[in-house]
């Protein structure tokens, strides 16, 4: 009986919360509204627990409606992306009701019904119930993001719409598509469509997935609206929507691309997807080098982070493709966990973000600095979140990473030349990607917190209360307890995929080792007893020499006194990689002199920009392509009623005379 | 695991953190025997150790808890490290820890070390780091892709595996893109440990200092285990190398005999290679910070071709 | 047979009457030219309902006459007489051409119904095609004329065009159909009558041609 009652707790908390919040218009409703979405993601976690003991649950409403009966239904991959992500969304509601400024009926209001939507959507059944959810998803967090302030350049904001209703175009033409092929309005009951559709469709059909789902990921070319949403909306919204929509987009691609159309023999296509992510992920930690806001390194973080799962999933689709199940699962649990492990540290780092933005006053990192002395609690966390994010060990992010280099170096089992090419490629690929990337997270931590505060409002940040800390915690124990002991979860995730792709099972946990087809494996809770073990001796034999005398001193400073300009800056680390990849980013530099101010002073400006290679290059353009021509077409109003009249006239005497 | 086995393995760590001092000392030697002056005793590093170990730490105010914690990760992941590395034995009787797994460990280190350089607030730590990250930058995926070709030859990524099916399959197992990925592997060697080219290890001015900038705010025991660190990493590259490119006399099994005589052989490769080492950084001159690119960018290909000949070859 | 002929000739002279429609360029010639038009429609009603028998077709050429016939000229008068245009200043095609073109669209509209009336009787494949004819006609009218006033009985000829053709079709629609499309024909012109006055009043002149603000 308990069981049955939880998804509707699910769905109704929220949805009831944000229709009280909205209608009463109450502080302290608002705050009783993310209570109750919290309490809707336990309840989401605890259903995601029922299924995954006792396997795939679906309830329906009958209703006389054309589209036959609504319905939801958890199977076991769903169920374990649910639990990750609804432990994250109770973390990001307890946040944004412990928050200093307290709580707005706006933000509760929009973030009940973002977070309704985003569930609604991991479960739906419906491909109607699916799209409105996508929508509904889209929309609230465009409201979220740029409804609030009334002052700012809006632009950006019509740019997110523009492509996230492109890609929405896309899917719901690919999945009424799908729907009217194969009868079925019940995404459950669609099953192996590419037999029915033809190889040329099916893969039509994928790459319009792909593309419509990739633009709410980031993928290039569709990823420009993130680092603006990012680095104007609040840190709840944009928590919610880098770990939310992500999730809810690579589960049903997934499904999609491997239940409903299923993947044939599309080598190229795979290969072609392959290639695009590969891009998108270098584009994302080559520019997540050179921001200078930490919310816009944190958006291309996700932009490189979704590339590389989808590089994953490519690989995967290859493997399929030709036959060889076992690799092809391998990869998916691969991409699957590293997106469950994203959503776990993004919402960390971004939860991180917010909080020193508000604390301080400052988003760039040129002027923060100093912040791990005067808010230790939230630096100790944060680390956890960028050591996770940079792939080290002992936390998540690691084995995920490590899974995902593994799933690509099975390049013997195929004996196509091309493939013998392309993954090696790949792995050169997604190796740079992670090496920039791991710099680009060593630098938003280095000068956010560590240094001379460079700064007035990073000198004497607000201090942070206990209850604000509170959330991260629950976030970052969960980084380490995924990193160190994942191995039930990745048995789990095995044996969920393996169906996708055909096959029984897949063996890949041995003990506590993550292995495939016995060619070496990782032993994640061996390594991290090694670390800490060898953590513990160090401090055992210093202790063993003595106690510790510490004295406090001066920065070495060969003499001058130091002060928060005479340290490095974050433009100034990045600069000898902009030095190396000089083609990549195109910076165009203007050095001009000053008028003097006095004949013994000569003053020069440098002033170096990095262009937005895909805005200047590829929007813009269009855009303007597209202005022109309407302005051609515009001639053709001309306002008299004897013109349109004509206009009728001959239209109706070209139909009559064609279809005679 | 049974009790013969830790017992190797405890063997090992200690023979690794024994060694590593004297390797450093014996590159030293070298260098000043090829520059025609007698130099400091091979057992200096010991001497050097001994001394930080017993003096006081000096903290920036600037620095935070993070600056005092640093080197105790760091050298914890080198003994973490350093037992999952073959060094005596091999194969079915060794361990098992996974190549992959270890260039993350290593990256853990450098991204400690790096850290540490930005804790004091100034220019000669940032200047590090940056430096540092820069050459990673490009020596990671380096390392990856000599791995995968490796791994690619061997069937597994196991580092013990590994070496085993070298040492035992002989001359059969040698291809040519063995031959190139041990090239990269070198070169990354030089990179990784800040060596000359790449960096001079023995100098302090600002301009010309990776590795040593980094370490500069460093003082007392903290210094202490921080070298420490570093010359263990450049042991287990050397014993790295070694074991899985010319793993000739290593131990396939238990016995005494086999032991000593994996003993025997790794000690002689390292010091082998550490004169190799020496003579090497006394030859050529350390680089222009942006003529590097150009030789990570040659050892990147390198690896990319070890891999490409052996599916196309 | 004599029912047949009547409706060919009736027909005929409907067109002959748009034609003469489209000729006149005073408001009076253009008024009385349309009611004749629609009388003609009636008296084709009437002979058809004395050829099927049927007595809600009476009523309907009744209803025809009246509306069509009458009053909506009537109020067309008492408009043109309120708002006091006389004349049709310039069309926006000239006289000859647009007589040449109409003559050209009642070519188009014989070849557009072809295939429709090859297999049905005489009367109804000429009346298909004068119907079609006469909505073309009224269409150009609207498009080719400035004045308002001008427009609406390009309108309402249109409709009387469309009418033809039902009847000579079917033979008569329900009778409800029949008045719903009176009663929208009156208010329309009841409308159009109405905006005729605004739109002089705003801008002191019929002319539509300087009604251009609704453009892009």
């Amino acid at each position: 009986m308990f069981p049955a009652i939880l998804p509707y707790l699910m769905l109704a908390l929220p949805l009831s919360a944000a229709v009280a919040s909205l209608l009463l218009r109450d502080r302290r409703v608002g705050a009783m509204a993310y209570v109750c979405a919290a309490a809707s993601a336990v309840s989401a976690a605890m259903w995601s627990v029922v299924v995954l003991l006792h396997g795939t649950q679906t309830y329906s409403w009958d209703t006389s409606s054309v589209w036959s009966s609504y319905a939801i239904t958890l199977d076991p991959l769903g169920a374990l992306v649910l639990l990750i992500s609804s432990l994250t969304f109770a973390c990001v509601a307890l946040y944004s009701l412990f928050s200093r400024e307290g709580v707005t009926v706006r933000g509760a209001v929009l973030f009940n019904l973002f977070m309704l939507s985003v569930m609604l959507a991991m479960v739906a059944d419906h491909v109607l119930l699916l799209l409105v959810a996508w929508e509904s998803m889209s929309l609230t967090s465009f409201l979220g993001a740029w409804g609030d302030r009334e002052d700012q350049d809006t632009s950006a904001g019509w740019r997110y719409l523009a492509v996230t209703h492109f890609g929405a175009a896309l899917l719901i033409a690919a999945f009424s598509f799908l729907a009217i092929t194969s009868g079925e309005v019940r995404l459950s009951a669609m099953l192996g469509l590419s037999g029915s559709l033809g190889p040329a469709v099916s893969a039509l059909v994928i790459l319009m997935v792909f593309l419509g789902f990739g633009s709410k990921l980031g993928l290039l070319p569709f990823h420009i609206w993130m680092p603006d949403l990012y680095g104007r909306a609040h840190s709840t919204i944009t928590s919610l929507l880098s770990t939310a929509a992500s999730n809810v987009a690579v589960l049903v691609l997934v499904r999609t691309v491997f239940g409903y159309v299923g993947v044939g023999q599309q080598q190229v296509l795979a290969l072609t997807i392959m290639g695009l992510a590969a891009l998108t992920a270098l584009w994302g930690a080559w520019q997540a080098l050179m921001q200078a806001e930490g919310s816009r390194v944190l958006a291309y973080s996700s932009m490189e982070n979704m590339g590389l799962i989808l590089l994953t999933i490519g690989a995967a689709m290859l493997f399929q493709s030709y036959g060889a199940g076992e690799p092809a699962a391998f990869a998916l649990m691969a991409a699957m966990f590293h997106l469950v492990n994203h959503t776990v540290f993004k919402a960390l780092l971004l939860m991180g973000a917010g909080t020193v933005r508000r604390a301080t006053g400052e988003g760039s990192m040129e002027r923060l600095g100093g912040l791990a002395r005067t808010m230790p609690g939230l630096s100790a966390v944060f680390l956890v979140g960028v050591l996770s994010v940079a792939a080290l060990p002992p936390f998540n992010g690691f084995v995920s990473e490590w899974a995902m280099f593994k799933s690509l170096m099975h390049a013997e089992l195929i004996s196509d030349p091309l493939v013998q090419l392309a993954l090696p490629l790949a792995i050169a690929v997604m190796a740079l990607c992670t090496a920039i990337a791991a710099a680009a997270y060593l630098r938003l931590y280095g000068f956010t917190f560590l240094g001379r505060p460079r700064s007035a409002g990073a000198c004497r940040p607000r201090p942070m209360a206990f209850s604000e800390l509170f959330p991260f915690i629950p976030l970052a124990l969960l980084c380490l307890l995924l990193g160190v002991a994942s191995f039930p979860l990745l048995r789990e995730l095995a044996a969920s995929v393996s169906p996708l792709v055909g096959i029984p099972g897949v063996q890949v946990v041995e003990g506590s080792s993550i292995s495939l087809l016995h060619q070496g494996g990782l032993d994640p809770l061996g390594l991290s007893a090694l670390l800490a073990g060898g953590v513990l001796l160090c401090y055992l034999a210093m202790r063993a020499l003595g106690p510790r005398r510490l004295v406090r001193g001066d920065t070495w400073d060969c003499g001058t006194p130091l002060d928060r300009r005479t340290q490095y800056t974050p433009t100034g680390f990045s600069q000898p990689l902009l030095k190396v990849f000089t083609k990549v980013y195109a910076p165009v530099t203007e050095v001009r002199e000053d008028p003097r101010p006095s004949p013994y002073i000569r003053g020069v400006r440098f002033e170096q920009r990095l262009p937005e290679v895909f805005l200047e290059r590829f929007y813009l353009p269009l855009s303007a392509a597209a202005i022109a021509l309407a302005m051609r077409v515009k001639r053709m109003q001309s306002g008299s009623i004897q013109a349109y009249l004509a206009y009728i006239m001959i239209t109706l005497i070209v139909l009559l005379v064609v279809l005679r | 695991m049974d009790l013969t086995k830790l017992l190797i393995v405890l063997l090992e760590v200690l023979f690794l953190l024994m060694v590593s001092p004297l390797l450093t000392g014996v590159v030293r030697r070298v260098k000043s025997w090829m520059q025609c002056r007698s130099g400091p005793s091979v057992l200096q590093p010991y001497r050097d150790l001994w001394k930080l170990f017993r003096k006081s730490t000096v903290a920036s105010r600037e620095a935070s808890w993070l600056f005092l914690l640093i080197p105790y990760v760091c050298l914890g992941a080198m003994l973490c490290l350093s037992v999952i590395v073959p060094v005596f034995s091999a194969g079915p009787a060794g361990k098992t820890g996974d190549m992959l797994a270890a260039v993350y460990v290593l990256g853990l280190f450098r991204f400690m070390m790096v850290l540490g350089g930005l804790e004091g607030g100034s220019s000669f730590g940032g200047m590090g780091s940056s430096r540092e990250m820069m050459i990673s930058a490009i020596v990671e995926p380096t390392l990856l892709l000599s791995i995968f070709s490796v791994a690619a030859i061997s069937g597994s990524t196991d580092l013990s595996f590994i070496s085993g099916f070298f040492a035992s399959s002989g001359a059969e197992a040698l291809s040519p893109s063995l031959f190139l990925a041990a090239a990269a592997i070198s070169i990354s060697l030089l990179a990784e440990n800040s060596r000359v080219p790449f960096d001079n290890p023995a100098t302090h001015l600002e301009l010309t200092m990776v590795h040593e900038g980094m370490l500069l705010e460093y003082s007392g025991r903290e210094l202490g285990m921080m070298e420490l660190a570093s010359q263990l990493r450049l042991t287990l590259f050397m014993v790295i190398l070694s074991n899985v490119f010319f793993p000739w006399g290593i131990a396939l099994g238990t016995g005494v005999g086999e032991l000593a005589l994996g003993a025997g052989s790794i000690a002689l490769k390292l010091l082998l290679i550490s004169a190799g080492l020496a003579m090497v950084e006394s030859v050529m001159a350390k680089m222009r910070l942006f003529r590097l690119p150009n030789l990570l960018t040659i050892s990147f290909t390198l690896s990319l071709l070890a891999v490409m000949s052996y599916y196309i070859l | 047979m004599l029912s047949i002929d009547t409706i060919n000739f009736l027909a005929a002279a409907i067109l002959l009457v748009s034609l003469l429609v489209m000729a006149s360029t005073r408001m009076g010639q253009l008024v009385r030219s349309f009611a004749l038009q629609s009388i003609m429609l009636a008296a084709v009603a009437a002979v058809l309902a004395h050829q099927t028998g049927s007595d809600h077709i009476y009523l309907v050429a009744a209803l025809t006459l009246v509306v069509k016939g009458v009053a909506i000229p009537r109020f067309l008068t008492y408009s043109v007489d309120r708002l006091k245009v006389r004349r049709e200043i310039e069309p926006l095609v000239g006289i000859p051409a647009s007589l040449l073109i109409s003559g050209g669209l009642v070519i188009v509209a014989y070849y557009v119904t072809e295939p429709l009336i090859s297999s049905a009787e005489a009367v109804t494949r000429n009346c298909l095609a004068i119907s079609l004819s006469v909505v073309f006609i009224g269409m150009f009218m609207m498009i080719s004329r400035r004045k308002a006033i001008t427009q609406m009985v390009g309108l309402l000829m249109m409709e009387n065009g469309l009418f033809l053709g039902i009847i000579s079709t079917t033979y008569g629609m329900p009778l409800i159909v029949e008045i719903g499309i009176f009663f929208d024909v009156f208010m329309a012109v009841l409308i159009m009558g109405i905006f005729a006055y605004r739109i002089n009043r705003s801008f002191e002149t019929l002319d539509t041609t300087f009604m251009r603000r609704l453009r892009g």
